[in-house]
């Protein structure tokens, strides 16, 4: 009883770091009575924690290829090792560091012009007044991500040719029509634009959904003071994103070896080749020779690696910046 | 507890009420909270349950569906209804083929050779994918045919145990009319076709070949166009040049609008510019022998400069469609054909000359009836691009029929017999005087109500009920791969096609000339290929569409090729070399 | 139901107008490429050829759509399609869930272990065949089941849950804990009811994922009277495309049942008739987006 009081003194320091909900433990608990205690709450992981032993954990094994030569008949776990050969093989190639490069580049133009536009989007599809053309404006927006990438790099390069409609309007301004999608400084702009538009309104969802989680009180309180609509946005809306916008960007950024193989692969050419060639275009052409399952394991195991390392960088970064809502 | 309140405003809101109320009774609430612990292992218990009986009826459901797969093939012989032990052979059956046991054909097929067939599910696309996900996952089959499966996927098979060996007598043996065939046409490929399906002096696979595939491919002009605007059929590069240039200078599809291209293809530049390199006597993507000598066809400086040259200067004139080297899909061209946009492309000749299902031709008709293709084998005594014959991986028999040679001998005789005239009637045809009949003129017919078969389902489905053939037809389709590989054109086209597009067909075939790769079948064993190909391949494309764009000169072409050889050419064509030693000397 | 809390004043800023216009852009340019596909889909061949902007067809002919309506399988890949959303959807939500929620206390035991175990998962996976020889072990091929089971719960999902219910104030299941409500109970009758924008985003999501998914049928489905409906669409889009370089044009004797087609007309078709569904769906959803579900009036 007594005993509580000085706890928690010493305590305060922590108390604006936590998150709203967890409790402190009074005692330091062995395992065993903490697994007691809450076996209720271990006991609701169950079906997930099968799931996820059987289909994800389980075929893990499948990893050891990137170190073997695969023999169909031997079987993964018959087939003999050849430790670090494709890894070999993928740092003496010298063509992988140009397409390392065009990833990165591909990926860090997106991740910096793109991450912020569904949040903006879902920004203002609050402020809109009218509720019935919030929805519309917020269905429709939903259409480009259902459209696959081999149907719209069709539909974009009728967009972008040369009777196309852009063209029409570089010639209403008087200037030459352009082959877009040949050229190496309009061929990434482009794909960087239409990946944000294909992906807005779909992404948006998640922040959409968060501001409806967010309590109206808060937002009366404000009124109340005199607070503008912008700074209601900028001091509560956004804030209250903060959770859910930590996660997103960690997990963005650990997909940055990740460049887009649907849309590179439908929508480059020849000419542009020399920027828009990513890892996986490049690695995709190469198991298309040979059926090298081992080389793509490799490759993935590799891409896998570093995707981890980003993600734990950010993580602390984010960590290091106050931030609660990380993975760890 | 509080009841949460609405918000102020009265909008529509979610209340809640805890289910334990701290007013209450405490002896209630302890009664209640028993019963709720009750509950909740209840709840618990039950949910795990929920997840165990899915996963084991995830377990059972898959049993009892009719793909009749039988994993390792044990099925040896089966007695029938009449009594009689009949061997049982495995026959596949494509995604949405009709399978009828019923079926008049399958039963006198199954008569004649006194079989049992037993179907077998498989996608009408990505064999290769699926017959090598099946095999690592422990599947066996008894025969493996797919035109999906190529030299690679053979050697790969032969390499991991998967198939049985056979020797060139059985074959020789047991399939005479595959023999004659081969003897026949031996000229279509070098040397003994047996060669190429040797490893260490065995042999794995039943020989199959395409000799059409060699002849396939021609350069099409708008005939209509030349007549509009009184030009000749071109033979040489210059003549050409002038039709290209009347194309788009002088408005022949007669709109009003200076919107038409010259030349249109795909960005595949081996394939889509190849007329104009084969006038050099150039075909940049294919190994050949040249003076004695294997070469690459890019390769020979001299030819593809003067191709270059050309292809640059028609660029700067705006001869060549601008979006030729970007457009990787032929839909694009197609496009651009139909709606006249362009008037001359390279392509097989089928997709020229069949007014009903010729994929540049048939939807153009729809838009300008008077629309017609001119096709010439190339220019300047040139061809354009043709494939190998011999690119297909044959027919392997999986490992576990070398215990089975009796069953192997007659898969063989079997799939033989069907090359004959007689058989692939039936499986075409049917049955005369039940589902078609002879004209006088020699030319078959389908017997009402099956010529209606092509738009109304049910005649379709009931053709392939009833009969096994037809587009659904799952005999047809079953035994179509003996005959989609080694056939006699002249056959074929007495089988297929109506005398007109017969007719079409031949000059098609006999318009089309050129060079193929003779590589092709090797080329996966090189070494230094799977290594260092793909990045010069894009070395290559890059260097092409600048020169051809016009950022760089021609003569920058030798850089291309110092460049190719210093990072990692020369070793392929070393090594393409010793191979072709090997195997072709 | 809905908006409430932004109406400052009734009157209509410049900013609001700027806001109707910005997003009456935004609706054209995402509408339009979908709009002109339903368009395609209609028209004559003519028409499909043309170029420039198609508002509208000039003539109206359904002959993609009697093509594509003509493929035997495709109805039933239809319902095949729905069920698979309609079970998969369920129990993905509802495990995720389950897995998700005690992973936002802190006080979970192995709570760290049980993040990590998660996490790697998003980032490394055995690949094709050792998921093939899974499916086979567990008897799964062929079966309705290996399209919902293997991906059932993903660590992406299991965050963005997490991450929401760790947003829930203590305070009220600290008074149910009180009166000696257990997790579970907890979590059915009090985090369940506060969570409906999450949970009506993961499964707009999952719901989505499994309308759009074929890979499955790909790998481990032989049998097409099970196909879902972007299988089958996949199928008719190659069959139609066939290129010189196919077979389809040996394709025999008779009047192809699928051939000499438009392919672009019948792309368009299969596009508007597996997207247009998904947004009939949508508005039943979209009330959970709506704010003010979440209430307030809960002191701390």
């Amino acid at each position: 009883m007594e005993d509580a009081v000085p706890k928690q003194h010493s305590r305060m320091k922590h108390y604006r770091k936590q998150p709203l909900n967890s409790f402190q433990p009074k005692r330091q608990d062995s395992i065993w009575k903490r697994v007691k205690k809450h076996r209720g709450l271990l006991a609701l992981m169950i079906p997930g924690l099968i799931a996820f032993i059987i289909f994800n954990y389980v075929p893990m094994y499948g990893i050891t290829l990137a170190f073997k030569e695969f023999q169909i008949r031997k079987g993964i776990m018959g087939s003999e090792w050849v430790g670090l050969k494709w890894f070999e093989r993928i740092i003496q190639d010298p063509y992988m560091r140009v397409v390392l490069l065009n990833t990165l580049k591909i990926s860090l133009l997106k991740l910096v012009i793109g991450f912020p536009v569904p949040i903006l989007f879902a920004l203002l599809l609050n402020e809109i007044r009218s509720v019935k053309y919030m929805k519309l404006v917020q269905t429709v927006s939903y259409l480009p991500n259902f459209i696959s990438w081999v149907v719209l790099a069709g539909i974009f390069f009728s967009i972008f040719s040369v009777n196309g409609p852009i063209n029409a309007l570089v010639q209403m301004f008087g200037g030459k029509p352009r082959i877009f999608l040949s050229e190496q400084s309009s061929f990434v702009p482009i794909l960087v634009f239409t990946d944000i538009w294909k992906g807005f309104g779909w992404g948006s969802i998640i922040y959409i959904a968060s501001i409806a989680g967010i309590d109206p009180g808060l937002y009366e309180a404000a009124r109340i003071d005199g607070a503008s609509r912008l700074k209601c946005a900028l001091h509560i809306t956004l804030p209250c994103l903060v959770p859910v916008i930590t996660i997103q960007l960690t997990l963005q950024i650990g997909g940055l070896l990740n460049a887009g193989f649907d849309q590179i692969f439908n929508m480059y050419n020849a000419s542009v080749m020399r920027v828009a060639d990513v890892i996986d275009t490049y690695v995709y052409r190469l198991g298309m020779i040979n059926r090298e399952y081992s080389y793509a394991t490799a490759v993935g195991l590799m891409n896998s690696i570093v995707a981890i390392l980003l993600i734990w960088i950010a993580n602390r970064a984010a960590k290091a910046a106050g931030n609660n809502y990380t993975l760890w | 507890m509080e009841r949460l309140k609405d918000n102020s405003t009265g909008n529509e809101s979610i209340t809640y009420k805890l289910l334990l109320d701290t007013k209450a009774d405490r002896t209630k609430g302890k009664k209640r909270k028993v019963k709720i612990m009750k509950m909740n292992k209840m709840i618990s218990f039950l949910l795990c349950m929920v997840m165990l009986v899915t996963m084991l009826a995830g377990c059972g459901s898959s049993g009892g569906d009719d793909s009749g797969q039988s994993s390792d093939g044990s099925l040896e012989v089966q007695t029938n209804a009449e009594g009689e032990e009949r061997m049982v052979l495995q026959i596949y059956v494509d995604e949405d083929v009709i399978w009828s046991e019923k079926a008049e054909i399958l039963q006198e097929l199954e008569n004649q050779f006194q079989v049992t067939f037993e179907p077998i599910r498989r996608p009408s696309m990505d064999q290769a994918d699926w017959y090598t996900l099946k095999l690592t996952g422990g599947d066996s089959f008894d025969y493996i045919v797919s035109g999906g499966l190529h030299f690679n996927e053979y050697e790969s098979f032969v390499s991991q145990g998967l198939v049985a060996e056979i020797s060139r007598e059985m074959v020789e043996e047991n399939m005479p009319n595959l023999t004659a065939w081969i003897k026949k046409y031996s000229d279509s490929w070098i040397g003994d076709i047996y060669s190429y399906y040797d490893i260490e002096g065995k042999i794995y696979g039943i020989p199959q070949a395409r000799p059409d595939d060699a002849y396939r491919n021609v350069l099409g002009l708008r005939k209509d166009w030349l007549e509009k605007l009184n030009l000749q059929v071109p033979e040489t590069i210059e003549d050409m040049e002038e039709v290209l240039r009347a194309f788009v200078t002088q408005d022949p599809d007669g709109n009003g609008v200076d919107d038409t291209y010259g030349y249109t293809a795909t960005s595949w530049t081996a394939f889509s510019l190849s007329p104009f390199f084969g006038a050099y006597g150039v075909y940049p993507g294919n190994w050949y022998e040249k003076d004695g000598e294997l070469i690459l066809g890019k390769l020979d400086g001299e030819g593809m400069k003067q191709a270059l040259e050309v292809l640059a200067d028609w660029y700067a004139q705006g001869l060549i469609d601008p979006e030729l080297l970007i457009q990787s899909d032929f839909a694009e061209v197609k496009n651009k054909v139909c709606s006249s946009k362009a008037g001359a492309t390279t392509m097989y000749y089928g997709d020229l000359l069949f007014p009903d299902n010729g994929w540049y031709y048939s939807d153009l008709l729809k838009i300008n009836p008077e629309a017609e293709w001119e096709v010439i084998s190339g220019l300047n005594g040139g061809g354009c691009l043709q494939f190998n014959p011999l690119n297909y991986a044959g027919i392997m028999f999986g490992d576990h029929m070398a215990e089975q040679p009796e069953k192997m001998k007659k898969y063989m005789q079997v799939f033989d017999a069907l090359m004959e005239m007689d058989q692939r009637i039936a499986i075409t045809w049917g049955i005369e005087g039940k589902t078609f009949e002879m004209q006088e003129d020699g030319a078959r017919v389908w017997l009402a109500p099956y010529d209606k078969a092509g738009e109304d389902e049910s005649i379709a489905t009931e053709l392939a009920e009833t009969y096994g053939i037809g587009t659904y037809g799952g005999v047809q389709k079953a035994f179509q791969f003996m005959t989609e590989f080694c056939s006699d054109p002249e056959q074929t086209r007495q089988l297929i096609y109506s005398t007109d597009k017969a007719q079409l067909d031949k000059k098609g075939s006999e318009t089309a000339f050129g060079v193929y790769d003779i590589m092709s079948p090797y080329t996966s064993k090189n070494e230094s290929n799977k290594v260092y190909s793909e990045a010069l391949n894009t070395l290559y494309a890059t260097y092409l569409a600048d020169i051809i764009m016009g950022s760089r000169p021609v003569s920058d072409y030798d850089k291309f090729l110092e460049e190719f050889y210093a990072q990692g050419g020369k070793e392929i064509v070393e090594e393409q070399r010793e191979l072709y030693k090997n195997y072709f000397k | 139901m809905g908006k409430t809390v932004n109406k400052v004043g009734k009157k209509t800023s410049i900013f609001d107008i700027i806001l109707y216009l910005v997003m009456a852009v935004i609706i054209i340019i995402t509408v339009y490429p979908f709009y002109s596909q339903v368009i395609i889909s209609v028209s004559s061949t003519e028409d499909v050829y043309k170029t420039g902007l198609i508002l509208w067809p000039s003539s109206i002919d359904f002959s993609g759509w009697k093509i594509m309506m003509g493929y035997r399988t495709i109805w039933g890949s239809y319902l095949n399609t729905v069920l698979r959303v309609l079970v998969g959807t369920s129990f993905s939500v509802l495990v995720t869930a389950l897995f998700a929620y005690p992973l936002s206390k802190s006080y979970l035991p192995f709570r760290q272990f049980f993040t990590s175990l998660v996490f790697i998962t998003m980032f490394f996976g055995g690949g094709l065949i050792p998921n093939y020889l899974l499916m086979k072990n567990l008897n799964l091929i062929n079966s309705f089941w290996v399209m919902i089971l293997p991906g059932l719960i993903t660590g992406y999902n299991v965050f963005i849950m997490r991450n929401f219910f760790m947003g829930i104030p203590d305070s009220l299941e600290e008074s149910a804990k009180i009166d000696g409500a257990s997790d579970l109970l907890i979590f059915f009758k009090i985090i369940i009811p506060m969570s409906k924008p999450v949970l009506a985003t993961v499964a707009l999501w999952v719901g989505v994922g499994h309308w759009q998914e074929w890979f499955s049928n790909l790998l481990y489905i032989d049998d097409s009277k099970k196909w879902v409906i972007m299988m089958v669409a996949r199928k008719i889009l190659i069959d139609q495309d066939f290129g010189s370089m196919a077979e389809a044009t040996r394709n025999l004797g008779m009047g192809i049942l699928k051939g000499s087609s438009n392919e672009v007309q019948i792309r368009a078709c299969v596009i508007t008739a597996t997207v247009l569904p998904m947004l009939f769906v949508y508005p039943f959803i979209q009330k959970y987006f709506v704010k003010g579900v979440n209430l307030g009036a809960i002191k701390g």
